[in-house]
C-alpha cells in the first residue's frame, strides 16, 4: 500500500475515534438528578408492630439478639411502689418477659443511662441522691439476666462534675460511659481501666456506638463545627483512627450497618457508611417507607437484612417498630408520585406525608429538600441558603418542577407574579370539605396575589409592640413621630431591649419601607427628611449587643422603668396575660408604630404548601393539602402546630379550650381534692423564668385576654417588605458608614435613594 | 476506417466518459457524506449549546413568563423600553463603552508605537503593563478597594492634601473609577496586539516613505494605520467584548444594586435572571445583540474602507 494511502487510512480511523468519544460525551449529557422521581431498582417495604405493653418505653430501646430490650416502671398503688425492670421484646412471636431489678442496697437508686449485654445482663450508671437531693453519688452498676444487682462501683470522682451521656458494650463485654468530651472505660467487671480526654477540639460527644467489626466508635462535634468519626482503643486509653465524611445529621446512636460498616440516617433518608471509602450511599427514604424520619427514636440492621426502627408520634401516640424488608420496586404496588418540594424539610411536613400515603391508594408523595445540612460546613448560611434556592428556581423553569411547594423561606410573591402557583380559589368552591368562610380572613388575604389565591396556611403567629398604658394610650396605634417624640420623652430609658441600630431599622422599617417607595411610579423618598430623621434615630441604638453582660432580665427594666417598651410574639393565649404581668396591669399592645398611624400588629403564617402550576397531579395535590388543613387534632395534645390555626373552628376550640379550667383527676377519671374539699385546678401550664429571679407561671387565661388576642388577630396583617428584605438590606449596608461616624446623614440617604430607586424600577 | 480498440473494457469513448462521470458524482456523494459525518458531532455540540439557547432566549422574549408561556409578541421589549431601570443601565452601559472602548485602543496604541522605539527597559515595561491581565478578579476587587474604599489610600492621600474623602464608587465618580479599572487591566493586552501589527508593516514601505521625505504623522496616518486596520478592528471589537466583562468586578465591588452611575445591562439581567424573570432578560439580551450586531457591523465596514488596499 501506498505511504499516502496508509496516511489517510490511519487519518480516517483517527477522526472517526474521536468523533465517536465526542458522541458517547453528548450522550452522557442526559443524565437528569432528579432524585425521588427517579425509578428505584429497591424500596424497603415496612410491616408495622405495636408493643402490647403500656409500659414500654420506646426512647431507650436496644437491639440485643433478636429481642427489643429496653426499662419500664410499675407502680403499685396499693403500696405505694414502683418497680423498674428489664423488659425483653422477642421479634420472633412477640412475647414480653419482665425481671424486676433487685438492688443489694436500699438507696435512692435512679438509674440514668443502660445499655444491655449479649447475655441478658444490663448495665446502667445509676445516680444515688441523698434525701433533700442536694448531693449525688454516681454508680456503674451491672444486674444480671434474673434482675439482681451484681455490683456497683462508684465512679463518682471519675465523673465529678460532667453528665453522663451514653454507655455501651463492644464485642469483648467491655463498657464504655461517655460524658462530655470524654470516655470512661471499665472492663465487664466493673474495674476502671482507664480514660480517653478528648481535650478542647471537641465540643462534645454526641453518639457512641458499635460498627460492623465488633469495634467501639464515637461521633463527636469539633470546636471548629466539623463532624469526626472515631474508633476507641481500649487498651491504648486513647481514640484510634478518624474517618470523614460521616454524616453530621445522624441522630444520638452509631449503628451498625448491614452490607457496609454504619447506618446512619439524618431524619429524611437512611444511609451506610462505609469506613474504607469513607463515604455514605443512600438506601431509603423514610418517607418511601410511610415513616416519617423525625419520629424515628432508634433503628438496627437485623441479620436476616431487614432494618427494625421504632417509631414514636406524639400527636397520635402511634408507636410501635417497623420492620424493613429489602423488596423490588417492581414487586410492589406502584402509585403516582407527587412531589414536595421543600427548602427545610421539617417533621410536620414528613407527618402530613406519611399520613396521606398510608391512606391514599392513587398517590404517593415524596419530599425534595433543597437545603442539605449534610453537605453544610457551618460557613456562610447566605451561601448555601442562595444555593438551595438556586437549585429550586432552576427546578421551577425546567421541567423538574415539584407538584406542591413549601412556601417558608420562599419568596412568595416574586414567585407568585411569575404565575408559579394553581389559585386554590376554585379548588375551595369546589371543595365538599373547606370554603373561603372557614379560614381568617386577613390570613388568606395575605396568600393572595394580584386576585389569586396561592395558599392557605395552617398556622399563623403574631408580633406586636406593648407599652405601659398610661405613657403611650391604651389606643392600638401609633405613628414613627409618636414613639421617637416618646423616646425623647425619656432620655434615660432605653426604648427596646436588647435592640441594635440594624434590629430597630427592622423595626421602624416593619411596616414603613412602603411609605417612601411608590411602585406604581418608580419614585421612591430615602432622601427625605422622614427618613433621615429616621436613620438619626436608628443611630441612637447600640452598634451591638453584648449577650455576656446580660444580669437583669427584661422584664426586671421594664418594671424599673429602665427600658418603656417590649417585643411581644404571640403564639398562644397565655403570652398577653405575661405582657400584663410585666407592665403590672397596665399593658397597651400599641404595635410597630406606622407613618399613618394604623395598628402595626405584625401576622407571620406557616406550614403554606401551594400547588405549582407546571404540576401534572394537580387534583391529588389538592387532596393532600384539603386533608392536611382538615386533619384532625388529638383532643389530650391540642394544637399541634406551634401558633394559632388558620381555620376559623380550630381556632375557636382552642379558645374555648384556653378558658376552659380543669382539674386534676386520676387515672380513673376521680377529682383530686385539696384540704378543704375543693377540687385542684390545674394551671394554665409551664412558666417562664430568667437567672436574676423573675419568674412568672401560667394561669388559665381570662375571657378577655383570648378575646383580645381574636381582635389582634383581625387585624394583624403580614409585613410591607414586599419585595423581600433587598429595601432593608440596602440601607442596612449604606447606613452602616453613618453610624461610625464617617458619613453624613444626607450622604448616605443620597447613596440609599439612588440604589433603592434602581431596585424598585427593575421590579416596579 | 481505423477503429480505435479499448484494451480494458472495449466500450466506447462516449460511455467511457459518462461511466468515469458517474463514478466521479458517486465519489463526490460520499466524500460529502463521510464529511458530514465527520462534522456532525461538532455541529450538534454548535447547535445543543450555541444555537439552540439562541433559539430558547428568542422563545422566552416572547412569552410572559418560562413557567405558563403564553405568547405575548413583543410586549417584553416594549415593557422593558419603559422601564427605568433598563434604560439607566443602558446609558450607563453606552456611556462606559463609548469612554473606555475608544480610550483602550488609543492608548494601547501609543503605548505600542512608545514600546516600539528603542528605549531602555522595554521589556520590563512590557512585563508591567500586561502583568494585570494575570491578576485573579478578586484581587483586582481586594486592590480596588484598597484603594477606592470611602477609608481607602487615595482618600487618605486627598485628605492629606487637604481635601475631602470622596465616596468613590458610590458617587457619580464610579464611573470615573471602572473606566481606570478596565484600562489598567485591558491596555496590557491591546499594546501586545498593536506591537505584533506594528512588527509587520513592511520595511521597506516605510523606508520608502522616509525616503520620499513623508512626516512620521503622514507615515503613521497614511502607512501604519492602514496596515494596522485589521488588528484595529480586532482590538476594538475585543475591547467592547470585554466591556462587558467588567460587569464581574463591578459585582463583586458593588453586589446586585450599585449606585445608579455603574448599574449597567449586566446588573440589569443578572438581577432579572435571579428573580425568574427570564422573558424581560431575554428581551434584554436580544436588544442588547442587535446593537452589537450594528457596531460590529460598522466597524466591520469601516475597516474594509480603510484596509483594503493593504490587504493581499
Amino acid at each position: 500500500m501506498k505511504p499516502t494511502k496508509k496516511r489517510t487510512i490511519r487519518r480516517r480511523l483517527l477522526a472517526m475515534a474521536l468523533a465517536a468519544a465526542t458522541a458517547f460525551s453528548l450522550a452522557a449529557c442526559g443524565n437528569s438528578s432528579g432524585g425521588e422521581t427517579e425509578k428505584k431498582e429497591w424500596v424497603w417495604v415496612p410491616e408495622f408492630v405495636t408493643i402490647e405493653d403500656e409500659t414500654v418505653s420506646y426512647y431507650d430501646m436496644q437491639l440485643v439478639g433478636d429481642a427489643l430490650c429496653y426499662q419500664s416502671y410499675d407502680y403499685d398503688e396499693e403500696t405505694g411502689e414502683s418497680t423498674q425492670s428489664i423488659c425483653k421484646y422477642a421479634l420472633a412471636d412477640g412475647s414480653i418477659t419482665k425481671t424486676p431489678l433487685s438492688y443489694a442496697e436500699e438507696k435512692n437508686w435512679n438509674l440514668n443511662r443502660v445499655a444491655f449485654a449479649q447475655d441478658g445482663s444490663m448495665y446502667g450508671v445509676t445516680n444515688v441522691y441523698n434525701e433533700d437531693y442536694t448531693k449525688s453519688e454516681t454508680f456503674l452498676c451491672k444486674f444480671d439476666a434474673d434482675g439482681k444487682q451484681i455490683f456497683a462501683e462508684d465512679m463518682t470522682d471519675l465523673v465529678a462534675d460532667s453528665y453522663t451521656d451514653s454507655i455501651a458494650i463492644d464485642g469483648d463485654g467491655r463498657v464504655y460511659v461517655t460524658g462530655e468530651a470524654n470516655i470512661w472505660l471499665f472492663d465487664a467487671d466493673g474495674n476502671k481501666r482507664g480514660t480517653v480526654a478528648l481535650g478542647s477540639d471537641v465540643n462534645w460527644i454526641r453518639s457512641m456506638g458499635r460498627g460492623k467489626d465488633g469495634k467501639m466508635y464515637i461521633c463527636y462535634y469539633g470546636s471548629n463545627g466539623s463532624t469526626t468519626l472515631c474508633d476507641i482503643d481500649f487498651d491504648g486509653n486513647k481514640t484510634g483512627n478518624t474517618y470523614e465524611n460521616f454524616l453530621s445529621g445522624n441522630n444520638n446512636k452509631l449503628v451498625a450497618g448491614i452490607e457496609k460498616d454504619f447506618l446512619t440516617q439524618d431524619g429524611s433518608r437512611v444511609y451506610e457508611y462505609d469506613l474504607k471509602s469513607q463515604t455514605s450511599t443512600e438506601l431509603f427514604s423514610w418517607l418511601d417507607s410511610d415513616i416519617n424520619g423525625s419520629n424515628v427514636q432508634g433503628f438496627w440492621g437485623l441479620e436476616d437484612g431487614r432494618i427494625l426502627a421504632v417509631t414514636t408520634d406524639y400527636e397520635t401516640d402511634e408507636n410501635g417498630i417497623a420492620l424493613l424488608t429489602k423488596t423490588k420496586a417492581s414487586e410492589v404496588p406502584q402509585k403516582e408520585t407527587i412531589l414536595i418540594g421543600s427548602l427545610y424539610g421539617d417533621s410536620n411536613i414528613q407527618s402530613a406525608a406519611v399520613k396521606f400515603n398510608k391512606s391514599n391508594d392513587k398517590y404517593h408523595i415524596s419530599i425534595r429538600e433543597y437545603l442539605n445540612y449534610n453537605d453544610y460546613d457551618g460557613d456562610d448560611y447566605q451561601a448555601f441558603m442562595t444555593d438551595g434556592i438556586n437549585r429550586l428556581n432552576n427546578d421551577i423553569t425546567s421541567n423538574n418542577c415539584p407538584d406542591i411547594l413549601d412556601l417558608s423561606g420562599l419568596n412568595i410573591k416574586q414567585l407568585a407574579t411569575k404565575g408559579v402557583f394553581e389559585d386554590l380559589n376554585g379548588y375551595l368552591e369546589k371543595s365538599g370539605k373547606l370554603s373561603r368562610e372557614d379560614f381568617l380572613a386577613n390570613v388568606l388575604e395575605a396568600y393572595t396575589v394580584d386576585g389569586k389565591l396561592v395558599s392557605i396556611p395552617y398556622s399563623f403567629q403574631m408580633s406586636t409592640v406593648v407599652g405601659k398604658g398610661s405613657e403611650v394610650g391604651t389606643e392600638m396605634g401609633w405613628t414613627l413621630e409618636e414613639l421617637i417624640a416618646y423616646a425623647d420623652a425619656h432620655p434615660d430609658a432605653l426604648l427596646f431591649d436588647n435592640k441594635t441600630k440594624d434590629a430597630i431599622m427592622m423595626t421602624l422599617m416593619a411596616y414603613n419601607a412602603d411609605y417612601f417607595i411608590d411602585w406604581s411610579t418608580g419614585e421612591c423618598r430615602f432622601d427625605s427628611e422622614e427618613f433621615k430623621d429616621i436613620l438619626n434615630f436608628a443611630n441612637r441604638f447600640p452598634e451591638e449587643y453584648d449577650w455576656e453582660k446580660e444580669d437583669v432580665s427584661t422584664p426586671n427594666k421594664i418594671q424599673k422603668g429602665q427600658v418603656l417598651l417590649y417585643e411581644e410574639n404571640i403564639y398562644d393565649f397565655n403570652e398577653l396575660q405575661m405582657c400584663n404581668e410585666i407592665f403590672q396591669g397596665d399593658a397597651s399592645y400599641i404595635g410597630y408604630p406606622t407613618m399613618d398611624g394604623s395598628v402595626g400588629c405584625m401576622l407571620s403564617a406557616s406550614q403554606a404548601y401551594a400547588i405549582t402550576s407546571k404540576s401534572g397531579h394537580k387534583d391529588g395535590a389538592w387532596e393532600f393539602i384539603e386533608g392536611f388543613l382538615t386533619k384532625e387534632e388529638n383532643p389530650d395534645r391540642g394544637f399541634s402546630s406551634f401558633g394559632f390555626p388558620t381555620m376559623k373552628g380550630k381556632l375557636n376550640a382552642m379558645a374555648a379550650d384556653a378558658v376552659e379550667v380543669k382539674y386534676y383527676t386520676d387515672e380513673n377519671g376521680e377529682l383530686y381534692y385539696d384540704e378543704n374539699g375543693e377540687p385542684i385546678p390545674m394551671g394554665g401550664g409551664g412558666g417562664i423564668s430568667y437567672g436574676d429571679g423573675w419568674s412568672y407561671e401560667y394561669r388559665i387565661p381570662t375571657q378577655e385576654e383570648v378575646d383580645l388576642a381574636l381582635s389582634l388577630m383581625e387585624i394583624a396583617k403580614p409585613v410591607s417588605y414586599s419585595q423581600g428584605d433587598e429595601v432593608l438590606n440596602i440601607i442596612n449596608e449604606e447606613a452602616a458608614p453613618f453610624y461610625k461616624g464617617q458619613k453624613s446623614v444626607d450622604e448616605v440617604a443620597s447613596v440609599i435613594q439612588s440604589r433603592i430607586k434602581i431596585y424598585v424600577g427593575e421590579n416596579k | 476506417m481505423r477503429v480505435k480498440r479499448f484494451k480494458k473494457s472495449g466500450k466506447p469513448p462516449e460511455a467511457s466518459a459518462k461511466g468515469h462521470q458517474n463514478k466521479s458524482t458517486r465519489r463526490m456523494r460520499k466524500i460529502k457524506i463521510s464529511s458530514g459525518a465527520y462534522i456532525a458531532p461538532s455541529f450538534l455540540g454548535v447547535l445543543a449549546f450555541f444555537i439552540l439557547p439562541f433559539l430558547v432566549v428568542i422563545y422566552y422574549s416572547l412569552v410572559d413568563n418560562p413557567i405558563s408561556g403564553n405568547f405575548v409578541f413583543l410586549d417584553n421589549f416594549t415593557s422593558i423600553m419603559g422601564n427605568t431601570a433598563f434604560r439607566r443601565a443602558v446609558h450607563n452601559t453606552f456611556m462606559f463603552s463609548a469612554v473606555a472602548v475608544p480610550l483602550a485602543v488609543v492608548l494601547s496604541l501609543l503605548l505600542a508605537i512608545v514600546l516600539e522605539a528603542k528605549l531602555p527597559f522595554r521589556s520590563q515595561f512590557r512585563t508591567f503593563f500586561l502583568s494585570p491581565m494575570m491578576v485573579p478578579v478578586a484581587s483586582i476587587v481586594l486592590i480596588w478597594q484598597v484603594l477606592f474604599h470611602y477609608n481607602g489610600a487615595v482618600n487618605e492621600v486627598l485628605v492629606a492634601l487637604g481635601g475631602d474623602k470622596i465616596d468613590w464608587v458610590k458617587s457619580d465618580y464610579g464611573l470615573v473609577v471602572i473606566i481606570i479599572l478596565f484600562l489598567w487591566k485591558n491596555l496590557g493586552y491591546n499594546m501586545i496586539l498593536f506591537m505584533a501589527a506594528l512588527a509587520s508593516i513592511p520595511k521597506d514601505i516605510l523606508e520608502v516613505a522616509e525616503l520620499e521625505s513623508a512626516r512620521p504623522l503622514q507615515t503613521f496616518f497614511y502607512i501604519k494605520i492602514r496596515y494596522l486596520s485589521s488588528t484595529l478592528l480586532f482590538v476594538a471589537i475585543m475591547s467592547l467584548i470585554n466591556s462587558f466583562k467588567i460587569f464581574r468586578e463591578v459585582y463583586l465591588l458593588t453586589t446586585d444594586y450599585p449606585y445608579d452611575s455603574i448599574y449597567t445591562l449586566q446588573h440589569f439581567m443578572n438581577n432579572k435572571f435571579k428573580s425568574l424573570d427570564y422573558q424581560t432578560l431575554s428581551a434584554a439580551a436580544i436588544l442588547m445583540s442587535l446593537v452589537m450586531i450594528v457596531i460590529i457591523g460598522v466597524l466591520f465596514i469601516a475597516e474594509n474602507r480603510f484596509g483594503k488596499d493593504v490587504e493581499g
